[in-house]
C-alpha cells in the first residue's frame, strides 16, 4: 500500500540519492529555480560520526555498514556458478548519508585524459584491431575530452580542489602532469602540503627520467571561500572530515540550495522502484525513515544511488510496459561492468621514520607515463594504464596485514616487524585500467535477497589477461619507484580482481546506439526521455583514475542539458 | 568443551583464545605483547556486542582446534609444551585444521585491531601496540615538521575520544 505525498502535483525533479552525483544535481537543480526533493537512504551525518577511531570506521565500518547491507551484490566469476554474498571489506568505503561516499572517500580529484575518451579507435590506430581482446565490448566515449573540460573546471573551482597544472591552453607548465588534457586555468587552490615522503618520491621518479606532480585532491589546502583546509590529521580516508576540509555536496552545494527553499531534503527514504506511464517516468516509490511506503510523482527522475544500485532499480521497476525493466528493452542494464582494484607494491626503508600515520592518502605524489597510451604498448599484451600514486595515510590495521613475504604472519618475526617495519614501511598503488567484456555484468540474484526480501544484484567478473599483465606492469613500475628511492626490501600485493570496489563502472553505459547502451550522450535513458542516470554507471569505460571528478563534471553536463531542454524533457 | 551460554565466549574458550593470542604477538625481549595489551579482552568484548555475528564461528573453530589437538597429543593447548603450541599454530596459520578453516585470518584480524586500535575498545591496553610501533596516537593537527623524514613523535598517551570535534 503507497499513497501520496501531498497533493498529487509533481515536483518539477526527484533526485534519489544525494552523494557525490545527486547531491551536486539536485543543488544546482534547485539553485536553478527548480522544485527539487532529494531521496537519500542515509541520515545527515556530523562531526561526533567523525571520531578518529580505525576500529569503529576502519574495522567495521560504522557509517558504511547501511549501504553496503542493503546494496552490496553478491559475486561469481562465470555464468555457470552459483553466487555467493560478498564478504569482507567489500564496499568499506561506500556509506549512505547525505554527502555519500565523497563523506568517507580519499577525494583523490582526477581529471580523466583525452585518451580516455576514445580508447577503441586510439587503440586501433596505433596497434591495429587485434589488439583489442576478442570479447570485450570496448567503445568510444560518445563525447570527447573538451566535451567535458569545461565541467571539470566549475566542479573544480566550487569545491576548491588543490593541484598543480601541468598543461594550461595548451602550454605546458614547468610542473604538473605533462600528460593531463588542456586545462583553462590553474588549480583554484595550490597542491596539499609536500612532505618529506613526498619530496624523497618526486625525487626517485625524476631519476627514472619521470615528471612527477603532486595528485590531486578536492581537499582544500587553504581556506576557501570560508571553508577551512586540511590538518593533515591522518585519519582521512574511511572517515569523515573532521574539520570539513574535503568537499562534499552536504558541505558544499546542498545547504546554499535549501536556503532557497526549493530543495527538499528528505533522509532516511529507502527507494523501492521508479514507476512509468506511456513511456515516461511517473513517479517514485520509497519507504520513509517511519516505514511507510511512499510514492512521489515527478515530472523528470535523476537516478544517483551508486553502479550496483542504480542498476537494481532499473531492473526492479519491472512493469507491462518494461518487463525486463526499466530502460532495459535491449537488455543493456547491467551490461559492461567493470571495477578498479587497488593494486599495491610496499617497499621497506629500514630504520627511517616515514611518518606515514599522518596526512591523507591524497597527498600524495604521482606519475602518468604509464596511465592511458602515454607509453608504447607494442609487446606488452595490454592497452589502457593508470598514473601510480605514492601517498601518505596508510591504516595501521591495513599494513598490519601486509608484511613483506620472507617475514612470518604471526609470532616473534611478525611482531619484530609490527616494531621495526611498519613505521619504515612506504606504498604506492595504482588503479589499473580495466575492459569491459562480455560476460562481465550485473543481474538480480535469483538465490539472495536483503534483509527486506528484495533481491540483490549479483555481479559476474573475472579479469583476463589483459588486466593481470596491465596490474602486474604498474606493480613492477612501482617497484622500480620504490628501490629507486633507496628501499631494501620491495614487495608486491597478490594481483586480484575487485569485483566490488569503491570504483564501479558500467551498468548504465551511455552512448548513441541504443541496442549496445542504456543512456544517450546526455545522460537519458534511451526509452524513458524524463529518466536521467547519473554516476559512474554511465562511463563506457573505466580508465586508470579514481572516478569522482568525471562523475561530477557528466552530472553537471547532464544538469545544464536537462535545464536548457526543460520545456521538452519535462513536458 | 561445551558453550553453556552461546551468546558468550566461555571461560575454557577464552583459555584458548589467550593461548593462541599469546603466539601470535608474544611478550618477548622485543617488549610486551597481546596478552600486556589485553587483547583477549578486546575480542570477548567485541564478540558480547558489534562482532557477535562472528561469534558461532569463534565457537566452532575453537571447538575444533581443541579436538585437534587432543587427537594430537591427549591434552588440552593450554596444558600443551611449547613446542605442541607452536606446531599447532603452525598448522592453524596454514588451514590445516578441519573445522577451523580460514580462523587464523579471521582472528588475526581481530588481534591487530585489540592491539592497535584505540583503546576505547577495550584493547590497546596502556597504547602497549602504539608505543610497539611508534604511532603517537590520533591527533587533529600535524605540523610540517612531523611530515619529515626521520621525525621521531612523543609516545601516545590519548585516544579518539579525547578530541572534541568543533561545531560546523
Amino acid at each position: 500500500m503507497s499513497h501520496d505525498t501531498g497533493s498529487s502535483q509533481p515536483v518539477d525533479v526527484v533526485v534519489i540519492g544525494l552523494g557525490a552525483a545527486g547531491g551536486l544535481a539536485a543543488a544546482q537543480l534547485a539553485m536553478a529555480g527548480l522544485r527539487v526533493v532529494g531521496l537519500e537512504a542515509g541520515p545527515w551525518h556530523d562531526h561526533a560520526d567523525y571520531v578518529q577511531d580505525e576500529v569503529t570506521h576502519f574495522a567495521r565500518n560504522a557509517l558504511g555498514a547501511a549501504k553496503v547491507n542493503k546494496e552490496v551484490p553478491t559475486v561469481r566469476t562465470t555464468p555457470d556458478q552459483v553466487a555467493e554474498i560478498a564478504t569482507g571489506t567489500a564496499g568499506l568505503m561506500m556509506i549512505n548519508g547525505v554527502g555519500g561516499s565523497k563523506t568517507y572517500a580519499t577525494n583523490i580529484s582526477w581529471r580523466m585524459p583525452p585518451w580516455n575518451f576514445r580508447p577503441r579507435s586510439a587503440t586501433v590506430e596505433r596497434y591495429g584491431e587485434s589488439a583489442i581482446p576478442d570479447d570485450s565490448t570496448l567503445v568510444d566515449w560518445p563525447l570527447a575530452y573538451t566535451d567535458l573540460a569545461p565541467y571539470y573546471d566549475r566542479v573544480e573551482d566550487l569545491y576548491g580542489c588543490s593541484g598543480t597544472a601541468g598543461v594550461i591552453g595548451g602550454v605546458r607548465q614547468e610542473t604538473g602532469n605533462p600528460f593531463e588534457g588542456d586545462r583553462s586555468a590553474p588549480y583554484p587552490l595550490p597542491a596539499l602540503r609536500r612532505s618529506g615522503y613526498d619530496d624523497m618520491m618526486d625525487h626517485a621518479a625524476r631519476s627514472l627520467g619521470w615528471s612527477p606532480f603532486p595528485t590531486p585532491a578536492a581537499i582544500r589546502s587553504e581556506e576557501y571561500r570560508g571553508l577551512k583546509a586540511c590538518t593533515y590529521c591522518g585519519m582521512c580516508t574511511y572517515n569523515g572530515c573532521w574539520t570539513d576540509a574535503k568537499s562534499t555536496p552536504a558541505i558544499v552545494g546542498i545547504p546554499e540550495a535549501q536556503d532557497t527553499g526549493n530543495l527538499d531534503v528528505r533522509t532516511g527514504a529507502r527507494v523501492l522502484r521508479i514507476e512509468s506511464d506511456g513511456g515516461r517516468a511517473d513517479a517514485v516509490v520509497y519507504r520513509d525513515a517511519d516505514g511507510a511506503v511512499q510514492r512521489l510523482r515527478a515530472r523528470v527522475v535523476l537516478l544517483a544511488t551508486y553502479a550496483y544500485e542504480n542498476t537494481r532499480l532499473l531492473l526492479l521497476s519491472k512493469s507491462p510496459e518494461h518487463p525486463a525493466g526499466l530502460a532495459n528493452a535491449s537488455g543493456q542494464v547491467g551490461r559492461h561492468f567493470m571495477t578498479h582494484a587497488f593494486a599495491m607494491t610496499f617497499g621497506s626503508f629500514a630504520g627511517t621514520a616515514l611518518n606515514l600515520w599522518t596526512g591523507s592518502n591524497a597527498q600524495g605524489t604521482s606519475i602518468a607515463e604509464f596511465d592511458a597510451d602515454n607509453s608504447d604498448h607494442s609487446g606488452l599484451g595490454f592497452i589502457g594504464g593508470a598514473p601510480l600514486m605514492a601517498g601518505h595515510e596508510l591504516p595501521r590495521l591495513m599494513l598490519a596485514q601486509m608484511q613483506p613475504p620472507h617475514v612470518p604472519r604471526w609470532g616473534a618475526g611478525w611482531k619484530r616487524w609490527l616494531a621495526e617495519g611498519l613505521g619504515s614501511t612506504a606504498w604506492a598503488y595504482t588503479l589499473p585500467d580495466t575492459l569491459p567484456y562480455r560476460d562481465n555484468y550485473l543481474d538480480l540474484d535469483p538465490k539472495h535477497a536483503d534483509a527486506d526480501g528484495v533481491p540483490r544484484v549479483r555481479v559476474t567478473y573475472r579479469y583476463r589477461d589483459n588486466e593481470v599483465r596491465q596490474t602486474r606492469f604498474l606493480q613492477e613500475r612501482m617497484a622500480d619507484w620504490m628501490r629507486a628511492a633507496g628501499a631494501d626490501t620491495v614487495w608486491l600485493q597478490d594481483v586480484t580482481a575487485a569485483p566490488i570496489s569503491t570504483h564501479a563502472y558500467g551498468g548504465t553505459r551511455m552512448g548513441d546506439d541504443p541496442s549496445v547502451s542504456v543512456v544517450d550522450r546526455w545522460g537519458f535513458a534511451h526509452e524513458v526521455g524524463n529518466l536521467g542516470v547519473l554516476g559512474a554507471s554511465c562511463f563506457p569505460t573505466a580508465g586508470g583514475v579514481n572516478p569522482t571528478e568525471t562523475v561530477e563534471a557528466l552530472t553537471w553536463r547532464t544538469v545544464d542539458h536537462l535545464l536548457n531542454n526543460w520545456t521538452e524533457i519535462a513536458r | 568443551m561445551t558453550a553453556s551460554d552461546p551468546s558468550v565466549l566461555s571461560e575454557e574458550e577464552l583459555s584458548l583464545l589467550t593461548v593462541l593470542v599469546d603466539l601470535i604477538v608474544p611478550a618477548d625481549d622485543g617488549g610486551p605483547g597481546a596478552l600486556d595489551a589485553q587483547v583477549p579482552s578486546y575480542i570477548r568484548t567485541a564478540l558480547a556486542g558489534e562482532l557477535a555475528s562472528l561469534l558461532p564461528t569463534y565457537h566452532a573453530s575453537l571447538q575444533a582446534v581443541e579436538q585437534h589437538v587432543r587427537a594430537r597429543c591427549a591434552a588440552r593447548l593450554v596444558d600443551a609444551s611449547p613446542q605442541v603450541r607452536q606446531a599447532v599454530m603452525t598448522e592453524l596459520a596454514q588451514d590445516r585444521i578441519a573445522g577451523a578453516e580460514g580462523f587464523f585470518s579471521m582472528l588475526r584480524t581481530h588481534v591487530i585491531e585489540g592491539f592497535l586500535g584505540d583503546p576505547a575498545h577495550g584493547g590497546n591496553a596502556d597504547r602497549i601496540g602504539w608505543h610497539t610501533i611508534g604511532y603517537p596516537g590520533p591527533r587533529q593537527v600535524v605540523g610540517i615538521d612531523e611530515q619529515r623524514l626521520g621525525y621521531r613523535p612523543p609516545p601516545a598517551v590519548g585516544s579518539a575520544y579525547d578530541l572534541l570535534g568543533p561545531t560546523r
